[in-house]
């Protein structure tokens, strides 16, 4: 038995890199994380924050982990969203995000279980292509029925028969999901008044897989490269990704693959940089007191904070109002990291958490440039009964550009006939 | 500064226990070494920035800037922690290179002319004053646990108050020796001859407390103490651009106001 215990720390410590394995040991135990954790605002238990796992995690790598100890670090583990919160405000810069991946990877290589919200999820993308389990055929429809719709101002073009300077990459939630279709819709109809030239892949856009990546599948390296090798072939277009998790696979995560590094914006910056060439007219007002969420994805985990910000500042009648966290210290709403599959309920009181502090600022409207946090914060919405509304950025624009193209609109000419 | 004061010290007692604590704290730490050997090797990093990882290793190991973007007190309190230590350490390893050196006649006259001639005074002022700087340091970090004590349940298991209190007695009682050979030099021979058993003990414990400090290195949350330069510059290679984690707008960061200030 003990024996078996040694096998298993050693498989888990080869999962990790040294330096992850020195990182549980370098923790200097201060707390610092536990403060500013938006998970263990929720549930208050020391195996929650980052010291806590870190801990688990050295005495499973040392191999003297109790079996209840085991089975509390696999549910903390699992229920983090692995925001990064704790990789800013920690001061030995233990890089926990990173860490969290690669132990859901260590453990699960290892013969420990995960959560089975997650294994199905990891199948789905695996097998269908796609988080959603619809068929892949499915996927460039918004586009299709937009334009029949008229909330396009010309038809969406099929990369394959126009190869266009720039790719747009809608994603799984912005191609499926009802709820945030209006996304795909509007950043296609922003990108027309821009005049840019763009097309996208339809039935034959993947999933990023950057899920398999935060929930720690195995697989996650061979399925990305298997999109590396299809994004590679489109000739040096620009891919634009309108969801902060597609954007850090994309970019991020695929950079740290061989050949993984891509042309990749997210929609934000490429918006930011059309509102400075003047090539996007704001015709309208919009006079609404908003506040704005930093998706993490996009925030700490690629460090894009002031283009989403520029945007909104150039919206005429728009007045912004920040939260007290926010930047690289915006508070988790608590859809990244599969967390929501492990525990949805936790995830609506992190939502809600993050609703009152917009409530708080006096603002009617949050916005975030990420369709996965819409989600996550309507959640919260409805978890407070609050009246605050939470809009996509590019719902904002297009008020301002073009404002008879509404989520309404689009999600009334979008559904299932 | 007083002249040296004559009283019976157990160096074979001392070092025979540091051989031991050394001994203990190098097998231990080679131990950890095998177990992170386990780890898979590190990716290159994506782009090479050797002056900017100084950079950042600099400001935030020596200068430790990433605690006065959470708190001053923390950031004073510790800061003096790690140059205390710092400069006695440093003290300590020459006073052991210079008494090897001179065992075998290498220190050209050093040793003699730094632990008993003129420069005696040279390191005394360096002991006393980076001991005056980690005994603030500590007194600091206990006022602060007092100013703000944790919860019930806010403790870790692997809390660090009983190692400030130790390091904080090892400490003082460095203090207490030196006044105590203080009021030896200036001492009637009566009171001179039932001083030396006190200043006996006191060294001994002193010393002893020193090197069972060496052995507990591995085995406490002191292991951070060299673990943490280690981590800050291995990610720094890899995070070297990131203006939000290392150069943030430390009056932004303050504002959100840090938990534990």
């Amino acid at each position: 038995m003990a024996t078996d215990g040694k096998a298993q720390s050693d498989r888990v410590a080869a999962g990790l890199s040294w330096r992850q394995l020195v990182e549980l040991e370098a923790c200097a135990r201060c707390g610092e994380c536990r403060g500013w954790c938006p998970v263990y605002a929720q549930d208050a238990r020391e195996a929650i924050c980052a010291r806590g796992k870190l801990a688990a995690l050295r005495g499973l790598t040392r191999g003297s982990l109790s079996e209840g100890e085991r089975a509390g670090l696999i549910e903390s583990l699992y229920e983090c969203s692995a925001c990064g919160q704790c990789h800013v405000v920690c001061p030995v810069r233990i890089d926990t995000p990173e860490l969290w991946e690669q132990a859901r990877f260590a453990l699960g290589r290892a013969g420990f279980p995960r959560p089975e919200g997650q294994t199905r999820q990891m199948d789905a993308i695996r097998e269908g292509n796609n988080s959603y389990s619809r068929p892949q055929a499915e996927r460039g429809l918004w586009a299709e029925r937009a334009w029949k719709a008229g909330l396009l101002a010309d038809p969406v073009r099929l990369w394959r028969e126009h190869p266009a300077p720039f790719l747009y990459f809608a994603g799984c939630t912005a191609s499926f999901d009802p709820a945030m279709q209006h996304v795909a819709v509007l950043t296609a109809r922003l990108l027309q008044e821009a005049g840019v030239d763009f097309a996208i892949l339809g039935a034959e856009e993947p999933c990023c897989a950057s899920k398999l990546r935060r929930m720690g599948d195995e697989t996650f390296p061979a399925e990305a490269a298997r999109r590396i090798a299809q994004l590679r072939g489109l000739a040096g277009a620009t891919i634009v990704a309108s969801c902060a998790g597609c954007f850090k696979g994309l970019h991020g995560d695929y950079a740290r693959l061989p050949s993984g590094v891509l042309p990749v914006l997210h929609l934000t910056q490429l918006l930011a940089r059309l509102l400075a060439e003047g090539r996007l007219p704001l015709r309208h007002r919009v006079p609404l007191r908003i506040t704005y969420h930093d998706p993490c994805h996009l925030g700490r985990h690629s460090q894009i904070y002031d283009e989403p910000r520029s945007v909104l500042a150039a919206i005429p009648g728009l007045e912004l109002v920040e939260m007290p966290r926010h930047g690289a210290f915006s508070s988790c709403c608590g859809m990244g990291g599969g967390l929501k599959l492990a525990n949805e309920g936790l995830q609506h009181r992190m939502a809600a958490h993050r609703v009152r502090e917009a409530e708080e600022t006096g603002a009617t409207v949050v916005v975030t440039p990420c369709q996965t946090c819409c989600i996550g914060l309507a959640n919260g919405v409805k978890e407070t009964g609050s009246g605050l509304r939470v809009l996509h950025l590019n719902e904002l624009l297009a008020r301002a550009v073009c404002p008879e193209v509404t989520s309404e609109r689009v999600a009334a000419a979008l559904a299932e006939p | 500064m007083p002249e040296s004061v004559a009283y019976p010290k157990p160096w074979a007692v001392f070092w025979v226990a540091a051989a031991l604590a050394l001994t203990y704290a190098v097998a231990a730490l080679a131990l950890r070494w095998r177990g992170w050997a386990r780890g898979a090797a590190l990716p290159p990093a994506p782009q090479s920035a050797p002056f900017r990882v100084a950079g950042i290793w600099l400001a935030e190991v020596l200068a430790q800037r990433q605690l006065i973007q959470l708190s001053w007190l923390r950031w004073a309190a510790h800061l003096a922690i790690v140059w205390g230590f710092v400069g006695l350490s440093l003290l300590s390893l020459l006073h052991v290179a210079l008494t090897a050196l001179a065992a075998i006649s290498l220190d050209g006259g050093l040793a003699a002319w730094l632990l008993q001639g003129e420069g005696r005074g040279v390191s005394k002022a360096w002991g006393n004053g980076w001991g005056l700087v980690l005994l603030a340091g500590l007194t600091l970090a206990l006022a602060r646990r007092l100013v703000h004590p944790r919860e019930p349940g806010e403790e870790s298991k692997e809390a660090d108050l009983p190692l400030v209190l130790s390091l904080f007695a090892l400490t003082l009682s460095g203090f207490l020796l030196e006044g105590l050979r203080h009021a030896l030099a200036a001492a009637a021979p009566a009171k001179a001859a039932a001083l030396r058993p006190w200043l006996t003990a006191l060294w001994t414990a002193h010393g002893l407390g020193g090197v069972a400090l060496i052995a507990w290195l591995p085995r406490s949350t002191l292991l951070h103490a060299l673990l943490a330069p280690l981590v800050i510059a291995l990610n720094a290679r890899n995070e070297h651009p990131r203006r939000d984690l290392y150069w943030p707008p430390t009056a932004k960061r303050r504002a959100t106001g840090s938990p534990q200030a």
